[in-house]
């Protein structure tokens, strides 16, 4: 009768860390400690190009 | 002749493209708004155009709030907001926090001696002022100076600043966008954990300031005697920078109890507008800021300026250039007929189209620029809203009294044309574009109308507002406001080179 309960018990346990709300990082106590990620890649957005007849270029974001 | 028309077109294209999507609705779809338990107001708004992000800290606090006798002191915290915390900017917290008590105690007999009204002694004095400076100066020992800001420069930080006006102070700088939660962190930390270390120094430099500005400058004296007279009753007619005397006086207590009081959750709004996602960054927001213990918002009442019922005039006598100078009071910010203010300056003011450009500098060729203008000294309470003339050589200041009476008078008895109404509605929804331009405008605008108006909507509103304005509410809100009886007027008028007298002293 023991084993099983103990074996229930542990799956709770486990099934219970796997389920609950990740908790958000600790706080950092100092400036240094703050974690910096990576720069995400930066793909600027290609201007529309209107070209009139005279030939002038003129992009628009 | 097709070459000159590009440049318009180009610009009608350019505005056209930036106001698609520049409305509520559009912003409705990007911007988080959410009140932390701790009274504190956050604003996210998403623009994930380039890896960066700005952010304002908006703080419902400005000189109006200034104690009695300590006036400058909402200005000289904003100084000392850059000093660092107990963590940042020190070698040894501990013992620094032990040296800084020991200043101020100095400080406060020093101040005691001094302010004696009867039986100062001087030498007693003396002895208390060099205590004060020895005090200082063991404090020192343990300061890393500009630490709080080298530390966002080394991250990629730009235009790091904040300001202090009549109404409010403002915190910022702008970020790559992966150094969120460096900046959660050090944004909390100085308003949780303020350390007021170099206060005196500081105020040093604020006094320097004050001289630059104000007594040094007679286009400072004179809009420091103005407004002063204009403003009796109401906290306005205080000076932002602070009376020297109390500059001279305040201590780093006195600037710690200011922060106690109106550096809270519930009186602060925290914008932040770039390459954030809200999902991602309220977590953190809520982590750092959610630190801040909450307080009652701090009481809100001010004295009411009573009305003027005739007209007041300052007149300095200065070695420069000339100046004309005149003010009305108006209502404040909510005052229903705020949008039509707005339409008034536009009007007058606006580029070389405007009335008083026209008539002064075009026309009568009296003046070098002339314009007018609302929210003198502020806007939050009832204000003033001033025109004012630069004269050429050779003309008076009455003459750009009388010129700008002409076009003032205009504006009450005849309504303003077609042509006009629609550049008015026009230059609106032109110049709230080119506020929304960049992540720092937008985040310092939003700040404001959500502290304002409780709702950051209302930025927007502004526009639909001067839409509906019709020629009737211009010549309405005219003939209400600008009457005689109710204007201030400031004058420079150039006086004659020195002779041999000593000069004036400065405070």
């Amino acid at each position: 009768m023991k084993r099983p309960r103990l074996t229930l018990i542990a799956f709770f346990i486990a099934v219970s860390g796997c389920l609950a709300p990740q908790p958000i990082a600790a706080q950092a106590r100092d400036w240094t400690q703050v974690p910096i990620p990576p720069l995400s890649a930066f793909h600027p957005q290609e201007p529309k190009l209107i070209e009139p007849p005279t030939g002038m270029i003129i992009p628009l974001p | 002749m097709k070459a000159r028309l590009l440049t318009p077109l180009s610009i009608i294209l350019t505005l056209a493209t930036l106001a698609a999507g520049q409305d509520i609705a559009s912003f409705e779809k990007r911007i988080t708004l959410k009140k932390l338990d701790n009274g504190l107001t956050v604003v996210i708004c998403e623009r994930p155009e380039a890896p960066v992000f700005s952010f304002y800290t908006h703080v419902d606090a400005g000189s109006t709030q200034d104690p009695q006798n300590q006036t400058g002191l909402a200005h000289m915290f904003e100084h000392m907001a850059f000093k660092g915390t107990d963590k940042i900017g020190t070698k040894d917290y501990a013992a620094e926090k032990v040296a800084l008590q020991k200043v101020e105690v100095a400080y406060a007999a020093y101040i005691q001696e001094r302010d004696k009204r009867m039986g100062r002694d001087e030498q007693k004095l003396k002895q208390l002022e060099a205590a004060w400076q020895a005090a200082i100066k063991d404090a020192n020992q343990y300061v890393i100076p500009n630490q709080f800001s080298e530390i966002v420069e080394r991250n990629g930080g730009e235009n790091i600043n904040a300001s202090t006006n009549d109404d409010e102070t403002n915190y910022f700088y702008s970020l790559p966008a992966n150094r969120l939660e460096l900046w959660a962190y050090l944004e909390s930390e100085r308003f949780m954990h303020p350390v007021l270390r170099e206060f005196y120094k500081e105020r040093h430099v604020v006094i320097e300031e004050r001289r630059m500005r104000t007594n040094s400058n007679p286009v400072g004296r004179l809009l420091e005697q103005f407004i002063t007279a204009a403003f009796q009753a109401n906290e306005y007619h205080r000076p932002t920078i602070g009376w020297m005397s109390d500059l001279n006086s305040f201590s780093a207590t006195d600037a710690q109890k200011f922060f106690d009081e109106y550096y809270i959750p519930s009186n602060m709004v925290v914008t932040v507008v770039g390459d954030v996602k809200a999902g991602g960054l309220m977590p953190i927001v809520e982590k750092y800021f959610g630190r801040i213990p909450s307080h009652a918002k701090p009481d809100e009442r001010t004295t009411t300026e009573p009305p003027q019922n005739s007209e007041r005039r300052v007149v300095l006598h200065e070695q420069s250039q000339p100046l004309y100078l005149e003010g009305y009071h108006r209502p404040d910010y909510r005052d229903p007929g705020d949008a039509v203010y707005d339409a008034i300056a536009d009007l007058i003011s606006e580029g070389r189209t405007s009335r008083l450009y026209r008539a002064l500098v075009r026309d009568k060729k009296i003046a070098s620029f002339s314009a007018g203008f609302s929210g003198l000294p502020g806007n939050k309470y009832p204000h003033l809203f001033a025109f004012y003339a630069f004269p050429l050589p050779g003309h008076k200041p009455d003459e750009m009294a009388g010129a700008i009476h002409a076009e003032i008078d205009k504006i009450k008895k005849e309504d303003i044309s077609d042509d006009e109404l629609k550049m008015i509605k026009t230059r609106a929804k032109a110049n709230l574009i080119r506020g929304l331009g960049n992540n720092e405008g937008l985040a310092f605008q939003l700040g404001v109308a959500q502290a304002r108006y409780d709702d950051w909507r209302e930025l927007f509103r502004q526009v639909d507002r001067i839409d509906k304005i019709t020629k009737a509410d211009i010549r309405r809100v005219a003939a209400k406001t600008f009457v005689p009886e109710n204007r201030t007027v400031g004058i420079i008028e150039t006086a004659p080179p020195p002779s041999a007298e000593p000069s004036k002293g400065g405070e």
